[in-house]
């Protein structure tokens, strides 16, 4: 199964994409799913941690697919979460915590147990599913339409950088995996010293 | 899934992501923060060489240090940025230890020394701290501090990378002489960059 997540993730990926194209012939003014799903997309602050999520799911040796729908579902509720007006204050600064600690765990491949990684996921993906959701909701025709293309763009990008890391298909896949992970940690410090010390 | 459909995979996302960059006005915005990073240490000599040379020496000195000193350099480097970041103030001006590390770097290459592995880390991620303070101490802007922050992590991993497949050189004939007077020329460098800051 894990051999396929790469094309499970860039053909969901490419699904949900395919629609952008024909909007202006379809007479809507928005789409909302298809907006959720580019959200994660479109900023560095909601792209990164679903990559380093995807990553340290990669070096975990069992229960890929529950990691990787805990992840998903969180998003997915903290997203619903955010439009029934429940919000958690210093999202953006828990997703910055998150990704640099996610991408410490990819960077030595540490394979978490699930109770532990567990909640883990799931603080992840309830901030990140926040954090995507501050945007101008108030243009959007359906929040909630929206907030479940979010956890689809989300768990499809995690999806993918794990089934690419996982496959092994190339002996260099796993240490590209973790140099990544380093690059995104370090930019991931750097912003958060510099949000919290100035 | 073969090998070269897991390459068309990824290129099919790569492709997807980076036309991200074009739905932005340039010089604005996640594109622009990260072109403006991504040119950052693409601009400075004594950045360039010393990074170039962390590629080239992990290349000489073979697994596992040609993976780990480029992954070991951009982690050490976040930290130095967060110093710069909260305004520690360095042992020596920065210039000095940027300038410094471009010499011996170029002359452990020059010299092939074959330290342990701990200790080439050390010696790499010692200076990285200085580049790192530099940036760091460059990061202002807040609202793109995060595109920045990747743009110039991952220009830092590809000059590593660069400085790899320069090291690469070891596989041909007289390869090693070669890729040791490269180094020689990096410490060079190093001297005259040294002299004109004296």
């Amino acid at each position: 199964m894990t051999n396929r997540f790469p094309q499970v993730g860039a053909l969901g990926l490419l699904c949900a994409l395919a629609p952008v194209g024909a909007q202006a012939h379809m007479g809507f003014s928005r789409f909302d799913v298809v907006e959720g799903v580019l959200n994660p997309l479109l900023s560095m602050n909601t792209l990164l941690l679903p990559v380093v999520t995807g990553l340290w799911i990669a070096f975990c040796r069992d229960r890929f697919a529950a990691r990787l729908l805990i992840f998903t579902l969180a998003v997915l509720a903290g997203a619903v979460a955010q439009v029934q007006g429940v919000v958690t204050p210093g999202a953006e600064s828990i997703v910055f915590a998150v990704l640099i600690a996610t991408g410490l765990a990819a960077v030595f491949a540490w394979s978490a147990p699930l109770w532990l990684a567990a909640p883990w996921l799931a603080l992840s993906g309830w901030s990140l599913g926040q954090l995507n959701m501050i945007k101008e909701t108030g243009t959007l025709t359906d929040p909630l339409l929206f907030a479940f293309g979010i956890a689809v763009g989300s768990g499809l990008l995690a999806v993918y950088f794990a089934g690419v890391v996982r496959a092994r298909r190339f002996s260099w896949l796993p240490i590209a995996g973790r140099v990544l992970a380093s690059w995104i940690t370090a930019a991931g410090l750097m912003v958060w010293a510099l949000q919290t010390f100035q | 899934m073969s090998n070269h459909q897991s390459n068309q995979a990824l290129a099919a996302f790569l492709a997807l992501v980076v036309c991200n960059a074009a739905w932005a006005h340039a010089g604005a915005g996640m594109s622009g923060g990260f072109a403006t990073g991504f040119m950052h240490p693409l601009g400075g000599m004594d950045h360039m060489l010393a990074m170039l040379a962390v590629g080239m020496w992990g290349a000489q000195l073979g697994a596992p240090a040609i993976w780990l000193l480029p992954v070991a350099f951009p982690m050490i480097m976040a930290m130095g940025g967060v110093l710069g970041i909260i305004g520690v103030p360095a042992p020596l001006p920065v210039e000095y230890g940027i300038a410094f590390s471009v010499v011996a770097l170029g002359a452990v290459i020059a010299f092939y020394l074959r330290p342990p592995l701990w200790a080439a880390v050390l010696l790499v991620t010692f200076f990285a701290l200085f580049h790192g303070y530099a940036h760091g101490a460059e990061l202002t802007d807040k609202s793109n501090a995060l595109a920045y922050s990747m743009g110039f992590v991952i220009a830092t991993g590809m000059i590593h990378v660069a400085g790899i497949l320069i090291g690469m050189v070891t596989h041909l004939p007289r390869g090693m002489t070669l890729l040791r007077m490269g180094g020689a020329l990096v410490t060079l460098a190093g001297v005259y960059l040294l002299a004109g800051l004296a």
